[in-house]
């Protein structure tokens, strides 16, 4: 008998089962395969269909940077609705109440300090491709240094917990054994990356955020045909008062700490500034703005769920698959598999943004200076695109050798790096609109950032680590610049890497001893771009 | 002090009604790109 025979009056017996047969299996195997085949073959064939017009390394890597408005919103608002949106929103409603579904949305705010940054970073940098290159070229190696490590740590982190969150949703809505949905997952995605670049990622971001929120919106409409929210709101204020507190410390932290957390991943992350490279100039700001509008609601509706649980008398044995479980529950086979679509676009319209722009830092901040450094000259575009298949495969390979284990939850695994990436809110502000933002106060910001934050991560929780670790980044690199100001000429950004510049090498190279571009003083100034 | 039932339902109805609004906000946007020839 399936879950939708029996009517909601069957799901306290459904839960019986799920929990002490066979953790919330929803689906049956053939049809999580089937889904899994049927949209794995349509995202593929999309990649190639679209990865036709990356012909040159710039359209493989950032589009041709000329993406309108509609595929540039829809970009950001599939990114950011990662697997951990549609998995962990639920997971945090259901553990700190209406604070944590509101919480987890303040992860917009990001993308809405983001655009008017979008628009600079275009401006300053109308030929750049990555994050860390700015920096480089910014604070030269003292603060590349740290800013590399950091990116790849946190991009490493999020594709590893993307690829454990779709072994788990198989696993967890259909039985398919957690190793072979998390390859599939991956390869589907290291695949169509592999076609067609960033073509692929944000065509296939577009079809993906029109299916993440209708699918969102039946599946919230249909649990509300199921339960009422003042029956929700009744069944919490009777049983758990916490979740509907409005002064809940833990609750309350997370807020700031998932705020901060929010800005500092998409302010350093490739992720996000490759797609600002690759936006038409003006449609950053329009597009980062209206995706952030569009992203807000998403945690709060899925956070739904998670509340809806308690009301259900539904009893959740992992508490990440929360948001699944109720809506598969209630709605059956139908549900299900709704669910697992978004799901499924939730984590490819991730994963293959992660694959792209981490092959770019690969590409163009590892390779391209270790193999000028070796041969002396630059790499051509051809040979730039071929590192990035490399790239692309290896990082599929790593990736897949980290979540093969399935050690740690979900939560465990993402904020780990929230310190690290709250510690270079500061250095990338300052580094894009003040000219005296220093590479000392840069690196000394980041350093102690983390380390402090990584610090209250161990000692007091996750839930305070971005917090701590942005605000003390802050204070340093405040210090930093006033005790170490620096006069940056932001013009020394627009230049392409490859052109010949008075006072640089002939290669482009830097000069300075720090490995940063020409210092102010050793070209002619005048004035900067601001 | 705790939350009142009205916020309850006006984060998920309000919550609601953004998602469906997003999405037809994004086909609609596809399709002015594509009349003018904007997407790429």
């Amino acid at each position: 008998m399936t879950i939708a025979e029996m009517g909601t009056e069957g799901i306290s017996t459904v839960l019986i089962y799920s929990e002490s047969v066979d953790a919330g299996r929803i689906l049956s195997q053939e049809a999580g395969y089937g889904m899994l085949l049927l949209f794995g073959l349509a995202w593929i064939g999309l990649g190639i269909w679209w990865g036709r017009r990356a012909t040159s390394y710039d359209g493989f890597a950032v589009a041709g940077r000329n993406v309108g408005l509609a595929l540039g919103t829809a970009t950001a608002v599939a990114t950011w609705v990662t697997s951990n949106t549609t998995m962990l929103a639920p997971q945090f409603a259901l553990q700190l109440g209406i604070w944590g579904a509101l919480a987890y949305s303040t992860a917009s705010f990001g993308l809405f300090a983001f655009a008017p940054l979008s628009g600079r970073i275009r401006r300053l940098m109308p030929h750049g491709y990555t994050a860390v290159e700015f920096v480089r070229r910014r604070y030269g190696r003292l603060g590349s240094v740290p800013f590399l490590i950091i990116s790849l740590f946190y991009a490493m982190t999020w594709l590893i917990s993307m690829a454990m969150a779709g072994g788990k949703l198989l696993n967890a809505l259909s039985g398919i054994p957690y190793e072979v949905g998390m390859t599939v997952v991956l390869a589907v995605c290291v695949l169509y990356t592999l076609f067609g670049g960033m073509y692929a990622v944000i065509g296939t971001d577009f079809v993906q955020s029109i299916i993440i929120l209708i699918g969102l919106v039946v599946v919230a409409i249909a649990v509300l045909l199921h339960v009422d929210i003042a029956d929700v709101h009744h069944q919490l204020q009777d049983d758990r008062p916490m979740l509907l507190s409005v002064l809940f410390p833990a609750a309350l932290m997370a807020l700031f700490n998932n705020m901060l957390f929010g800005f500092g991943e998409i302010f350093h992350s490739n992720v996000w500034w490759s797609r600002a490279f690759a936006m038409r100039e003006g449609v950053g700001p329009k597009a980062y703005l209206l995706g952030g509008l569009l992203w807000l609601p998403v945690p709060i509706v899925a956070g739904f769920l998670g509340l809806a649980a308690p009301a259900l008398g539904i009893g959740v044995s992992q508490p990440d698959t929360v948001g699944p479980l109720v809506a598969a529950t209630l709605l059956g086979t139908g549900g299900a598999l709704l669910v697992f679509v978004v799901v499924f676009c939730s984590l490819a319209s991730s994963i293959d943004s992660l694959l792209a722009a981490t092959s770019d830092l690969v590409v163009n901040d590892i390779a391209e200076p270790l193999a000028k450094r070796i041969t002396g000259s630059r790499a051509s575009d051809a040979i730039k695109r071929r590192w990035s298949l490399f790239a692309i495969i290896g990082l599929g390979v790593v990736t897949w050798c980290a979540a093969y284990p399935n050690v740690g939850t979900l939560a465990t695994v993402l904020f780990f790096a929230g310190p690290m990436v709250g510690s270079c809110i500061w250095p990338i502000i300052g580094g894009l609109y003040f000219r005296r933002s220093s590479p000392i106060a840069a690196c000394a910001s980041m350093v102690v950032g983390t380390s402090l934050g990584l610090v209250a991560y161990f000692a007091i929780g996750w839930f305070v680590a971005s917090l701590i670790g942005a605000a003390t980044s802050g204070v340093v690199f405040l210090i930093g610049m006033y005790l170490y100001p620096d006069d940056f000429d932001f013009r020394l950004l627009s230049d392409s890497p490859g052109t010949p510049q008075a006072g640089r090498g002939d290669d482009g190279g830097p000069i300075d001893p720090n490995g940063r571009g020409v210092m102010v003083g050793d070209i002619p100034k005048g004035g900067e771009t601001r | 002090m705790m939350f009142p039932l009205w916020f309850l339902e006006l984060i998920v109805v309000g919550g609601l009604t953004l998602c469906g609004v997003g999405a037809a906000a994004l086909i609609v946007f596809w399709i002015l790109d594509f009349k003018e020839k904007r997407i790429w």
